[in-house]
């Protein structure tokens, strides 16, 4: 544009009507006009500049470019508006262009404009030659291409993410352009199935014969609508059986048809087999619980069984051995030496508790079979019931402490066999004190359960046998020493137990002891 | 001709047998059958003022002669009281399904059977039937 056109060469105004028949002229004097007026207010930055790197002149746009006017930029250089690190930027090509090897020097470089701002500019500089063929100046144009490489850098970037993104999937990212009929797809591939984009043919079909048989039905893209989404079997080029996930969304035009349909194929086969794995895990422990959930149940069920046959046909002999001793003490009693009589005596006792211990095992078998017949009630008047029963003859003193008690919802004869044990296990324990002391209180828990404790001021037990304590059979002290059996407090834990509560105990040698369990309380929700 | 009995005892064990006959004491005349098969024909020949009923018996148990008696109407007027081992609530609710008159679980102490006994028979029997002299409670 600068170098000057022959004279005789027509330019046409860009939006003159190009004439037919004879090619248009233009006075010499009005082209002049028109290159200056182009120049002067044209859109494109323009500056003659000297060798020495002085602006000569420039335009408009250059002034607007880079914040200067044009009668401040004549006492400039274009370094002092060029980033410092790009001052050596173009050298190079300048000095080639003023040796005649090139007719146009590109090159891009930063400046910095008056007002700080950063710009990147695509520069042409032309050589401007005089009528002799002298070097005169140099005339550049600067295009601010700054929103353009942000642009493009953007682009790179996003270029990049979705790069690493795929890369990141450990699958296959795809679009298909339902026009073509062709299918790009990602490197991916290469890891999904061992081929690289350029080994397979960009179509459906060749991705197709890759699925298994039997999942073909799943695997059809024309059918897709707003999402795709399957799960199928693929062989990998080494043969084995994969299977993926592939998931799309599809864009439509107007009418509804697919215009694009961008999706992504992982490899779901290691997830599917630890799926497999776990819930096969989880039937197979399922099926455990099971078998020994029945077989407790069968065991608990023939246990029963087994202590109630066992305290009936023991009664029948035993009633023989207590009749006959019986009868025997009526018939020759007053024969017998006070020795014989004595031995008499033994059987007859011996027999009457074995009959007792029986009649309580009867009863702990009974207690996990019977249906529980819930009611509410007050568990101290229950307590106070039994406490009246169990008070012994004088002289021995026994001071009941039987509290208020928060009311409970549990069965009434149970709860009654719960305090019989309990209060009666106090008495047993604490008979060598005068008096004994049993207390009975009680609270309202946060769980809707209500707690009750009876303690005493008997002779306790270590601690560390408190767990043996609701087994059958178990006492902590010598036979003989205080009468009566481990089974009542087996029947007390049975008992509590089928009411949903717990049982505890806690004691010192010496210094009493304390048994607490826990009934629904009648407020709370059921 | 033997007198008829104020009690039939249907027991197989002859020891139990025995013990519930001392505990009536010598005021109850008492006859027992040891087979349940025959109890029903005894029932009727004997029209006995109380039968007192085994159930665990070897055969025909307690059960099975309840419901054979029940099938005969001549018999509806003799009380049959089961005496047994067994205080499973289940073989109560049977027995009085089967139209029993009452049900007695046998004590292990000879003193309670006695006294359990005597109260039975002071209901179906009448006060006058028996003494309390002999056997003390």
């Amino acid at each position: 544009m600068v170098r000057s056109p022959p004279a005789t060469t027509p330019v046409h105004a860009a939006d003159a009507p190009v004439g037919r028949g004879a090619p248009a002229e233009l006075p010499a004097s009005n082209l002049a006009r028109a290159r200056d007026l182009v120049f002067e207010q044209g859109p494109v930055a323009l500056a003659l500049i000297d060798w020495d790197g002085r602006i000569l002149h420039a335009n408009r746009a250059y002034e607007q470019l880079f914040g200067w006017s044009s009668t401040e930029l004549r006492t400039m250089s274009f370094l002092d508006y060029t980033h410092p690190d790009d001052a050596d930027v173009g050298k190079r090509e300048v000095q080639a262009l003023r040796r005649g090897e090139i007719e146009v020097a590109r090159f891009e470089k930063r400046y910095i404009a008056r007002d700080g701002r950063r710009i990147r500019g695509r520069v042409d500089v032309f050589a401007v030659h005089d009528s002799e063929g002298r070097f005169v100046c140099t005339a550049g144009t600067v295009h601010d291409v700054t929103d353009l490489r942000e642009a493009e850098e953007a682009q790179r970037r996003k270029e990049q993410l979705f790069q690493i993104a795929a890369g990141a999937i450990y699958g296959v990212v795809w679009e298909w352009e339902p026009a073509t009929g062709t299918i790009w797809r990602s490197d991916g591939l290469r890891q999904l199935l061992g081929y690289s984009p350029d080994e397979l043919p960009p179509t459906a079909d060749a991705w197709r014969e890759l699925v298994h048989p039997d999942d073909l039905p799943h695997v059809d893209l024309r059918s897709v609508a707003l999402r795709y989404e399957s799960e199928y079997r693929m062989r990998h080029r080494d043969g084995r059986w994969i299977t993926v996930w592939d998931r799309a969304t599809v864009e439509s035009d107007a009418s509804g048809s697919p215009t694009r349909v961008v999706g992504v194929t992982v490899d779901i086969t290691e997830r599917r087999l630890a799926a497999s794995e776990v819930r096969r895990a989880n039937a197979e422990l399922e099926e455990r619980v099971a078998e020994r959930t029945a077989e407790l149940v069968q065991a608990n069920r023939e246990l029963e069984a087994f202590t109630y046959s066992v305290s009936h046909d023991l009664r029948a002999p035993l009633r023989h051995v207590a009749g006959f001793a019986e009868l025997l003490r009526q018939r020759s009693g007053d024969s017998l030496d006070g020795e014989s009589r004595r031995y008499l005596d033994v059987v007859l006792d011996s027999s009457a508790r074995m009959g007792d211990l029986l009649d309580r095992l009867l009863n702990l078998s009974r207690l996990g079979r019977m249906p529980l017949q819930s009611v509410v009630l007050d568990p101290a008047s229950t307590a106070r019931e039994v406490a009246r029963e169990l008070t012994p003859a004088p002289p021995r003193a026994v001071e009941w402490r039987i509290g208020r008690l928060p009311a409970v919802h549990a069965d009434y004869a149970l709860v009654r066999i719960v305090f019989e044990n309990l209060l009666a296990n106090a008495l047993k324990y604490s008979a060598a004190r005068t008096p004994a002391i049993v207390d009975v209180r009680g609270h309202r828990r946060d769980d809707g359960f209500v707690e009750i404790e009876v303690e005493d001021n008997g002779v306790g037990f270590e601690m560390r046998y408190a767990d043996r304590l609701f087994g059958v059979f178990e006492r902590l002290h010598p036979s003989g020493e205080y009468e009566g059996w481990g089974v009542g407090l087996a029947s007390v834990h049975r008992i509590v137990v089928r009411h949903g509560g717990t049982v505890a105990a806690r004691s010192e040698p010496g210094r009493g002891a304390t048994f607490s369990f826990t009934l629904p309380a009648a407020d709370a929700p059921r | 001709v033997i007198a008829k009995p104020d009690v039939l005892l249907v027991e197989d064990d002859a020891c139990e047998a025995e013990l519930v006959v001392r505990a009536l004491g010598p005021a109850i005349s008492v006859e027992t059958v040891g087979d349940g098969a025959v109890a029903i024909a005894r029932m009727r020949e004997r029209r006995p003022r109380l039968v007192l009923l085994d159930l665990k018996m070897g055969g025909r148990t307690g059960f099975d002669v309840l419901a054979e008696a029940a099938q005969h109407r001549d018999l509806a007027s003799t009380p049959i009281v089961v005496l047994t081992s067994s205080s499973d609530p289940r073989d109560v609710e049977r027995a009085y399904a089967l139209g029993a008159h009452g049900y007695v679980v046998k004590p292990i102490a000879h003193a309670q059977l006695t006294e359990r006994l005597r109260s039975v028979a002071t209901h179906w029997l009448g006060g006058a039937s028996h003494s309390r002299a002999g056997i003390g409670a």
